[in-house]
């Protein structure tokens, strides 16, 4: 057995022989089979906890300095000037959008999917009314189809009608954002079936371009754009390794990994946030008990500052975050365990100032880009 | 089926719940499948689809510290004796889902690159690259093989 060919062939048989025929259980049609399951679950997006989500926003409007501090450590206040927070919170919910006027915790609108179909995430729509959301079909066992829509809110909080901003059938949304302003919009979707694996794309009044990726079991659920639209941070399967990636909106290559630069040494996180000007990113980690939520510089990777410390228990822990349209403002849901209850922290990026939002679920998960300011 | 779903997953349990999946999606298209000939074709590709669909609910759940088992070429799962064995399957689950999956086909199934390509929906010419892509990785990652190691 001298070549890689005859390696690989003999480990294969090996873990083939590790299945005896004789201990594989009979077929089984179940009376309600996985068909009742929606994509969302193929996903793993756990929409029977958050259906049940009610989000209590209460607030407490003094901000306070922030020092990393444990989540779980009472926050005193101090003499610190109350500053306006977004007006609204969106929470996305699968079948709907519940919209919370932040300053009380009140709902105040549910923004319905459309028939047959479920949210994947709510994002920012790049003014402080317009908001953008992605969905796809509610069943497993209907034709994948990306939805991505654009909706405005009132100053009640009430919304207009969703607007369709793009479809693509055959594919599965699994982000969407928008570059401040709200003339342009990127999103991203992954292939149901062939190759490649997904694509990124923007569009809006700097045109329309793709990028494809196809390493890796992977695809991005988030995106945020610089005020500019000139660079969109994203992580993906990237190289050898999930990585942190900031895609430079300008480069005419085809693929996501060539258009884009690795932020090595950036721990790599489910949700980013960048700033305005495209020199800090922030993201969350977890590192000897503890997950971090902290801002980092793009260009030299290095951690510039901690915004949020809380203990993290061996389970896991969950956290994702997302700007404001000005993004002054960074709101950041986190949980010690992701069966454990997540809370909603705001962070005013410009002071320094960070405001807790407690949530009140004990199965609340916040994956992928279900929160928007 | 179980066999190939369980090189490109890892653990027993998983393989048959995505193998039980590939013959519920077969037991529902039955009534509509205008070629029964293909159906091995058609589970493989189910199967396939349905362990890219694992490891997306995995890498979303990664924060979870997800309950399957370990694999089964790992040390801690003790299913597979020889050092030389877990090292080129540690190896081969650090490569691109792509080339781990056509490694599979090509290597355990012995099927040829048309038959690969017809399967994964994708050119000879990709199947083919991407086989020299792969094990020019796996080269470079894994020790020479040695004899009674």
């Amino acid at each position: 057995m001298n070549t890689l060919e005859d390696r690989l062939r003999d480990a294969y048989r090996a873990v083939a022989d590790t299945v005896d025929p004789a201990t594989i259980p009979d077929l089984a049609v179940p009376a309600e089979p996985r068909a009742a399951l929606s994509r969302r679950m193929r996903f793993v997006i756990p929409l029977a906890a958050a259906a049940a989500v009610t989000v209590v926003v209460t607030m407490s409007t003094l901000f306070v300095g922030m020092s990393p501090r444990l989540h779980t450590r009472t926050v005193k206040a101090r003499a610190v000037p109350a500053v306006s927070v977004p007006e609204f919170t969106l929470v996305d919910q699968g079948s709907s959008l519940k919209v919370y006027n932040t300053s009380t915790g009140a709902r105040v609108a549910t923004v319905t999917a459309p028939a047959g179909l479920q949210f994947e995430g709510v994002a920012s729509g790049g003014t402080s009314q317009t908001f953008l959301a992605d969905a796809n079909p509610a069943s497993t066992t209907a034709p994948c189809h990306a939805y991505f829509y654009r909706f405005e809110l009132a100053a009640s909080g009430k919304p207009s009608a969703l607007t369709l901003l793009r479809s693509i059938a055959g594919s599965a949304a699994t982000a969407v954002a928008a570059i401040p302003g709200g003339k342009t919009y990127t999103y991203s979707a992954v292939h149901c079936v062939t190759a490649p694996n997904g694509l990124i794309g923007i569009s809006g009044q700097a045109g329309n371009h793709t990028w494809a990726y196809d390493q890796g079991d992977d695809y991005t659920f988030s995106l945020a754009a610089t005020a500019d639209g000139d660079t969109l941070a994203l992580s993906l399967f990237a190289g050898s390794d999930w990585s942190d990636l900031l895609l430079n909106t300008h480069s005419s290559a085809a693929t996501v990994d060539k258009a884009s630069r690795i932020l090595p040494t950036v721990p790599y996180a489910q949700t980013l946030a960048i700033s305005p000007d495209g020199r800090t990113l922030y993201a969350c980690a977890s590192s000897g008990g503890t997950g971090t939520l902290a801002a980092y510089s793009t260009a030299t990777g290095a951690q510039i500052r901690v915004l949020h410390q809380w203990p993290v228990h061996s389970r896991g822990f969950a956290c994702q975050i997302s700007t404001d349209p000005t993004g002054r403002f960074l709101l950041a849901a986190v949980a010690s365990n992701i069966q454990q209850p997540s809370t909603l922290i705001g962070f005013d990026l410009r002071t320094g100032a960070s405001l807790t939002l407690p949530v009140d679920h004990p199965a609340l998960h916040f994956q992928g880009s279900q929160l928007a300011w | 089926m179980i066999r190939l779903a369980l090189m490109l997953t890892g653990d027993r349990a998983t393989a048959e719940d995505v193998v039980q999946d590939a013959f519920l999606g077969l037991y529902r298209r039955w009534p509509t499948l205008d070629d029964t000939d293909g159906v091995v074709s058609y589970l493989r590709t189910s199967v396939i689809n349905g362990c890219r669909s694992v490891h997306r609910s995995r890498r979303i759940a990664w924060l979870r510290r997800p309950s399957h088992d370990p694999p089964v070429w790992s040390a801690e799962a003790a299913a597979i004796a020889g050092e030389d064995r877990r090292e080129v399957l540690a190896a081969v689950v650090g490569l691109p889902r792509r080339q781990r999956e056509i490694l599979a086909l090509r290597f355990y199934l012995d099927m040829s690159d048309s038959e690969i390509a017809a399967i994964l929906k994708i050119s000879r010419g990709t199947v083919s690259s991407t086989v020299s892509r792969a094990l020019a990785t796996l080269a470079g990652q894994l020790s020479p093989h040695e004899e009674n190691r």
